[in-house]
């Protein structure tokens, strides 16, 4: 394989686009470049310059932060919160302490009042009167009418009588 | 064994003051020189960089360390910056090129070394302030920061290439502004 010529100005050129920095450089490239250079004054020259210009920027000094900027910035700086191990131990408490807070808010407002007034007194006696008793329901229609179409079995009619009674009755 | 960033951004988003003043130590005094050589005045480079930190703080609390820590905090710092220097020109509306080669006092003169050297790093950050704000980018990431071509790349979000013409254009740029003192180095050997 033969090596890549490179002229003066590509030099120049490939010093611009990478530097001095051999790690920016094409392998093949860089060492064409340092072969022209060892053989050429001009390039030579135009390596130097490259050089010295690296080694200008150099030259501007780093600034540090003043203390003033330090304690802004750690003033900037997330609050401390509680340690893992705590905030652990708060998230299993809360669960227990909610119920207990529930319950005792519960307990102070005391058990729901019933309304007396809206209940007709003397219909019901008990709560369980009323669920058996549920409002539109007929309770002479779900009475068992097998065998009732036989009118000498006596089968109450709708008004209470049984068909012997009404027969007599004409 | 010291923890890296990621490990320190996570404990500073826990709220772990160690870890905060761990990550200040290391970074924010490169944050203000880069801040500073991308803004030329250290004021706004101080402002910078606690705007800079705010944003550290902010993404400490959900960090999941995807990304290079440093890869990050320069992307930010520059996305900082540029919005400044953005805002600036803005207001400002003042040309920034100017291709007149800068003089330099000849050190044999200079009876201070020191004197001298401050008056060098003077004249390259006017050179560095003249080059447009993304050439700019490109050099104080590659000379200053230490970055590789394909780091910065990185930072700026563009090709290698576009990296390398920026790059290119500010040599020529800074090579013309600062020639009397390359020349003066050279010649120093």
């Amino acid at each position: 394989m033969t090596m890549p010529m490179l002229t003066v100005d590509e030099l120049r050129r490939r010093l611009d686009l990478h530097g001095t920095d051999r790690r920016d450089w094409p392998a093949d490239a860089w060492t064409a470049a340092t072969t022209l250079v060892a053989r050429s004054a001009e390039a030579r020259a135009v390596w130097d310059e490259a050089v010295a210009l690296d080694r200008l920027l150099g030259t501007a000094p780093a600034v540090g932060p003043s203390p003033a900027l330090v304690a802004r910035v750690l003033a900037d700086a997330p609050p401390a919160s509680l340690p893992a191990r705590w905030r652990r131990r708060a998230a299993a408490m809360a669960v227990p302490l909610a119920a207990a807070a529930g319950l005792a808010l519960w307990l102070a407002r005391g058990a729901p009042r019933v309304d007396v007034s809206a209940i007709e007194v003397g219909d019901y006696t008990s709560p369980t009167d009323y669920l058996l008793d549920p409002y539109g329901v007929d309770v002479s229609d779900s009475l068992p009418s097998l065998g009732c179409d036989d009118s000498t079995l006596g089968c109450p009619g709708l008004d209470g009588e049984t068909d012997m009674e009404a027969r007599s009755r004409v | 064994m010291t923890p890296s960033d990621e490990d320190l951004m996570v404990l500073a988003g826990r709220g772990d003051r160690t870890a905060c003043a761990a990550l200040v130590e290391r970074h924010l005094g490169r944050v203000v020189t880069f801040a500073a050589r991308m803004l030329g005045d250290h004021r706004e480079a101080e402002d910078a960089a606690q705007e800079v930190f705010l944003r550290v703080w902010t993404a400490a609390k959900s960090w999941r360390g995807g990304s290079r820590f440093t890869t990050w905090l320069h992307r930010v710092a520059a996305n900082v910056c540029l919005y400044r220097l953005a805002k600036v020109r803005r207001l400002r509306e003042v040309p920034t090129r100017d291709d007149t080669p800068l003089a330099i006092a000849d050190p044999a003169l200079d009876p201070s070394a020191e004197a001298h050297a401050a008056d060098v790093a003077r004249h390259v950050q006017a050179a560095l302030a003249t080059l447009p704000p993304a050439q700019r980018l490109a050099v104080t990431l590659c000379h200053y920061e230490g970055l590789r071509n394909i780091e910065a790349a990185a930072v700026m979000e563009i090709s290698v290439e576009a990296l390398e013409s920026l790059l290119a254009r500010g040599r020529r740029a800074l090579r013309e502004r600062l020639r009397p003192m390359a020349a003066a180095l050279i010649g120093n050997g």
